[in-house]
Parts: C-alpha cells; structure tokens; sequence
C-alpha cells in the first residue's frame, strides 16, 4: 500500500480559483491537487492519503456541504477549509457543526489561507499519528491470550496480583507470570501506561 | 420571509416540542440584552430554565444540576463565550452551548464554533434561531 505525502487537495468549479490557489499551495513547497467537481474529487481521493481539503461551497451538482456530508459517511477525517463568495452566517455555523476545519470568505488574504491549510495539515497529521497508535494498541491486544486480557482488566481496575488470582482462581504466582506477559506483549513500562492504552482502546472503539 | 422575532405558544414547533420538552434538564441562560425574548421562546417551548448572572455563576450551575443546553451572550461581565464554552465544557461534558451574538461576521461565527460552541445565534433572529437550533436538540433528548 502506498502512503502519499501530505497534499492540499482544491475543489473549485471556477478555473481561475482552481490556478491561483494551486499556485498559492505550491509557491510554500506543498504539493496540491486540483478538482473542478465534489464527483471528481471523490472518484480520485483515497481516504488513507493525508492532507487536507481547500472547498468551495457552491458548486453545481454537488455542493462543498454535500460533499463534507459524504466524506463524513465515509469515515474520512480529512479536515476541510471551506471558501466561498457567497457565504453567510447560518452557512458557516452549519459548516462548521459537520466537522468543517475552518470556513473563509472570499477574498481573502494569501497568508489568511495559508495559515489555515497549515493548521489543518497539522490537524492530519496529529490525527493520523493518534490512530496509528490507537491501531498499534489494538494490535498488540489482539497477541494477549483470552486469561492474559482478564488479568489485564482486573489490574488495570486496581486490583492486587492477590486479589486477581482470588478472583480467578488461581495462585497469586500465575497472576504474576500472566501479567509479565501482558506488560511485555503490550510494552508497557508501568502499570499506568497500561492503564492509559487500555483507556485509549476502550475510546477508541466508542470513537474510531 | 422575514423571521418573527417572537415566539408564541401557538408557533408550531413550540406546540410539537411543548410534550416532548417536559421533564428535560433545565436550559442554563447567562443573563443578557435579549434575556426577556430568550425567556419567551423557552416558555413556549415549556423548556426548565435556570438563570445566572456572568460565566462564573454558570459554571457552578453547570457543576451542579443537570443541563439540557446553554444560552450564553458572546461577552459577559467576567469572561468571553470563547473562554466559557471551555469550563462548562469541563464541567459538564459535551453540553451544547449557544452563543447570542450581535450581527454577527462570518469570521467571528466560525472563532466561536471554533472554540466548541454548538451554534451561535443571530440577535437579529433571536426567536427564529434559537428555535432552529433548540428543536432538534429538545427532540433528542
């Protein structure tokens, strides 16, 4: 599978906002691409690829809320700075309850824009490196045998190595050994990065 | 269409909404101008209210009881909306916070959803906004 560097993806049905922007993106060294349609842009985006997304909001056909709304339903968390002409307030506050990144009016300063394709590839990218680790976590609970993870829940509860072994009847020694292999399968260093990768993977099923 | 400003108890999505309402957790609102309108849309809506002065007091109200939602103006005596939606977000997680604002920009709209507001809601079409945004939060709880 291959990953692509981050990239500031511009959907825009007006060519000349398509080029200025995509110059713009590139004159501070990032790459960009160029759609004319939220069709276009769907049919080439690969949720995997990071970096964030420049859009308009009026468009024919499907409108830059619509795609947002598509996007969503796709799981994708690519942040989205919306521009647009034509905006107005109950736009932008609807924009930004879908989980917009942010939402700027044409026309705006160079910088203004910049700054905020910066922050939201910041945005990716911290994104990304929380579910990394968050898959990395649950990988290493898929390597725990089915007593190694009830171990694991009673300790990161606070409870003894004495109380777990009463608990599961048997000897405060097995617990011991069972919980050694928990700490060297998940590399945890104390019993408090246990308990923090145990809570992370708890949200992140509710929250993936 | 221009908006009523005022809400009534036969506006349709108060008398829809005026069942459903009861038995809510009551809807914390930081004292302002248009207090006296925001009173009346809850009133129709048959929405509990609980008042405070200035942020400080609705913190410790959201520390406190249960709350449905909160209506607060975008400046207040002691502290900015900004600022607020923070500490009541703290003390009481994931509590939907409304925030009034004065003809409103769209950069300053977008600062304050930024900052983890549910909406904000435009003076000018106070009844018909909080309306809007209050009606499907009341629904779905």
């Amino acid at each position: 599978m291959k990953i692509h560097p981050p990239s500031v993806y511009i959907v825009d049905d007006d060519e000349a906002v398509r080029s200025s922007v995509r110059f713009l993106i590139r004159s501070v060294g990032l790459p960009a691409q160029v759609y004319a349609s939220a069709q276009e842009f769907l049919a080439a985006y690969e949720r995997r690829d990071p970096g964030c997304l420049v859009l308009d909001v009026r468009m024919p056909g499907m409108s830059g809320l619509d795609l947002q709304q598509e996007l969503n339903r796709r799981g994708a968390t690519i942040p989205v700075v919306f521009i647009t002409g034509h905006g107005d307030v109950p736009m932008a506050v609807e924009a930004m309850q879908q989980g917009a990144f942010d939402f700027l009016q044409k026309p705006f300063r160079d910088q203004e824009l910049l700054d905020r394709v910066q922050r939201a590839l910041s945005r990716d990218a911290e994104s990304r490196a929380r579910l990394a680790a968050r898959a990395e976590i649950r990988a290493r609970l898929a390597t725990l045998t089915p007593r190694e993870r009830e171990v694991m829940q009673l300790i990161t509860r606070g409870k003894s190595n004495k109380l777990v072994g009463a608990e599961l009847g048997v000897s405060q020694r097995t617990v011991e050994i069972h919980r050694a292999h928990v700490m060297e399968k998940m590399r945890a260093s104390s019993l408090a990065e246990l308990v923090r990768m145990v809570l992370d993977s708890e949200d992140s099923t509710q929250n993936p | 269409m221009v908006p009523s400003r005022k809400a009534s108890a036969s506006h349709p999505a108060a008398e829809a909404l005026a069942s459903a309402a009861r038995g809510l957790p009551a809807v914390l609102c930081v004292q302002q101008r248009d207090s006296e309108e925001i009173r009346r849309v809850l009133a129709a809506l048959q929405a509990p209210v609980r008042e405070c002065a200035d942020g400080q007091g609705a913190i410790a109200v959201a520390r406190t009881i249960p709350l449905c939602c909160a209506i607060v103006p975008l400046l207040m005596p002691d502290v900015g909306a900004r600022a607020l939606i923070g500490s009541l977000h703290a003390a009481a997680p994931g509590l939907a916070v409304f925030v009034v604002v004065d003809s409103p920009a769209i950069s300053e709209a977008v600062a304050v959803m930024q900052s983890g507001a549910h909406a904000v809601i435009d003076s000018r079409i106070l009844s018909t906004g909080l309306m809007v945004h209050l009606a499907p939060l009341l629904r779905s709880r």
